[in-house]
């Protein structure tokens, strides 16, 4: 009972922190809210007895990520950038009207099928060992690709960085 | 059914520790300043009191007393914030760090550690990862160039050094096999060899290194003080904070500080572990068994982590009026090049030693 309470509580104002994100005009704002959304999705692997996933979501999207966005977002000069107040213009207005709509036909359709998660009855489901092991042995092929990815994306990254007077 | 007393148990338990870390960090101001006075052949405050002991409760008034000044052009609402967004993550890590290991009072069994979280470590991880948000938000919001570069260095710092702390955990846990830290520590009472105590400092001695020195930069203590460097950025990113934003800021660095000095100890000198003691007493190999009361034991465990965590706080003053501060290239570099490197190779040595069953 508790626990559907405050997954509804989390729920609503997970919207809410993730909405304002986007219409924040301060992109600084922006960042912040979206570092309190991740704080509460968290909450939601902690109500669903995974503990392992929240920290871990903390330490690399509150941890890792946001810090790099902040520190992306302070070199702007916020002054100078556009930070008016967002005029609503016939076609802004026609893509939130659009956007409403594709939420209400998938909630529409996800009706019924999706349902609130009970939490998970395996006793660890969620614990560090548990998904250490599924991860190692049943899913190695997929993690290490994943992780193959990640580099191929670090090679990218040093590539565009690199002076090209070598070339 | 809740059990009322337990709760009650734990809720004055973390009033305590709350209270004696606030304790802690205003007496440790003023030892810095002793120390730092010893250091240079000074004598340090010595007039508030005996010895200066009120010298703290002096600093607290006076902070309260000062103006508050909010700059300008200053970002008013994330200005008043970042002190908050520092201090909270910094009392918050000590919540899993254990001080003692149970203590049997009444057919009751208590944690002396306020909550034995199953992902105990990470937790901490999680936590001090915020603390940078205090740090980074107060220099924007200044609106002074100078709290935006110590801003910037310390982002860029606590990201590089991150890395190489968690590499080095890695090793101990490993070793260890648990992410609790109790477990950690109980296991470190082991024997190697049924001579020598398991500590991590002697099983891992690489991964104390790496786990030292990023300890220091994660810190923001010298010689890392980088976000803070008087010599190029006037006060970092509290330059503009004055009063009690401004301790909130110095209260939560040292608060980490002691949250440090707790994890080293923890992770890497047994934490609450006396050597050869155990909950009946001493126990010495082929030498026989000292008996011990429980609560006496108990006492001996919490005051064995209380020194262990006083000896590096006292290492972290004496690092500080020793050692020259580096420069902000030689600082990522030796993160990036040099840390995390040994880091892994900690790791390689730690499974080789492992398959080996050394260790």
């Amino acid at each position: 009972m508790i626990n559907h309470v405050l997954f509804y509580i989390t729920a609503v104002l997970l919207v809410l922190t993730y909405t304002y994100a986007v219409i924040a005009g301060n992109p600084v704002y922006s960042a912040l809210a979206m570092g309190g959304a991740f704080f509460l999705t968290s909450f939601l692997f902690v109500l669903l007895g995974a503990p392992f996933l929240a920290v871990v979501q903390v330490i690399i999207y509150v941890g890792a990520m946001l810090v790099m966005f902040l520190f992306i977002i302070m070199m702007f000069d916020l002054n100078r950038s556009s930070s008016a107040p967002v005029k609503y213009k016939p076609s802004t207005i026609f893509s939130y009207v659009l956007t409403m709509i594709i939420l209400l036909v998938a909630f529409y359709m996800a009706r019924g099928v999706v349902k609130m998660p009970e939490g998970f009855t395996v006793v660890g489901f969620g614990s560090a060992e548990n998904v250490g092991f599924n991860l190692l042995r049943y899913y190695l092929l997929p993690f290490e690709l994943a992780s193959f990815i990640l580099l191929v994306g670090v090679f990218g990254a040093i590539t565009f960085i690199k002076k090209r007077d070598r070339v | 059914m809740v059990d009322y007393i337990t709760v009650a148990i734990y809720t004055l338990m973390s009033v305590l520790v709350f209270v004696l870390i606030l304790m802690t960090v205003a007496f440790l101001t003023l030892a810095e300043r002793r120390v730092s006075a010893f250091m240079q052949d000074r004598l340090g405050p010595n007039r508030v009191g005996p010895w200066g002991l009120f010298q703290p409760v002096a600093d607290g008034l006076k902070f309260i007393m000062k103006e508050d000044v909010t700059p300008l052009e200053a970002n008013k609402v994330l200005y008043t914030v970042a002190p908050l967004l520092a201090i909270i993550p910094a009392m918050l890590t000590f919540a899993v760090v254990p001080f003692g290991h149970d203590l049997f009072l009444h057919g009751r069994v208590i944690n002396l550690q306020i909550a034995n979280f199953n992902v105990g470590i990470l937790y901490i991880f999680a936590i001090a990862s915020m603390g940078i948000f205090g740090i980074i938000i107060g220099g924007w919001a200044s609106n002074n160039k100078y709290s935006l570069l110590g801003g910037l260095r310390s982002a860029s710092q606590f990201i590089s050094y991150e890395i190489s702390m968690g590499l080095a955990v890695i090793g101990i846990l490993m070793v260890y096999g648990s992410l609790k830290l109790n477990d950690i520590a109980l296991y470190q009472g082991s024997l190697w060899f049924n001579a020598v105590p398991k500590w991590g400092v002697l099983v891992q001695p690489l991964g104390f290194i790496v786990f030292l020195v990023s300890v220091f930069a994660e810190t923001n203590r010298v010689p890392f003080d980088l976000p803070e460097a008087e010599s190029e950025l006037v006060g970092g990113y509290h330059t503009e904070y004055s009063s009690m934003k401004f301790a909130f800021f110095f209260m939560g660095e040292y608060a980490n500080m002691i949250t440090a000095s707790a994890l080293i100890a923890t992770l890497y000198f047994g934490g609450w572990q006396v050597p050869y003691l155990h909950n009946i007493g001493f126990i010495i190999p082929k030498l026989g068994i000292v008996h011990l009361q429980q609560w006496l034991v108990a006492i001996i465990e919490v005051l064995s982590f209380v020194v262990k965590v006083g000896f590096f706080l006292f290492f972290f003053l004496w690092v500080r009026w020793t050692l020259p501060r580096f420069r902000f290239d030689q600082l990522t570099a030796l993160g990036w090049k040099v840390l995390i490197p040994l880091g892994i190779l900690n790791i390689v040595i730690t499974g080789a030693l492992i398959m080996l069953r050394i260790i």
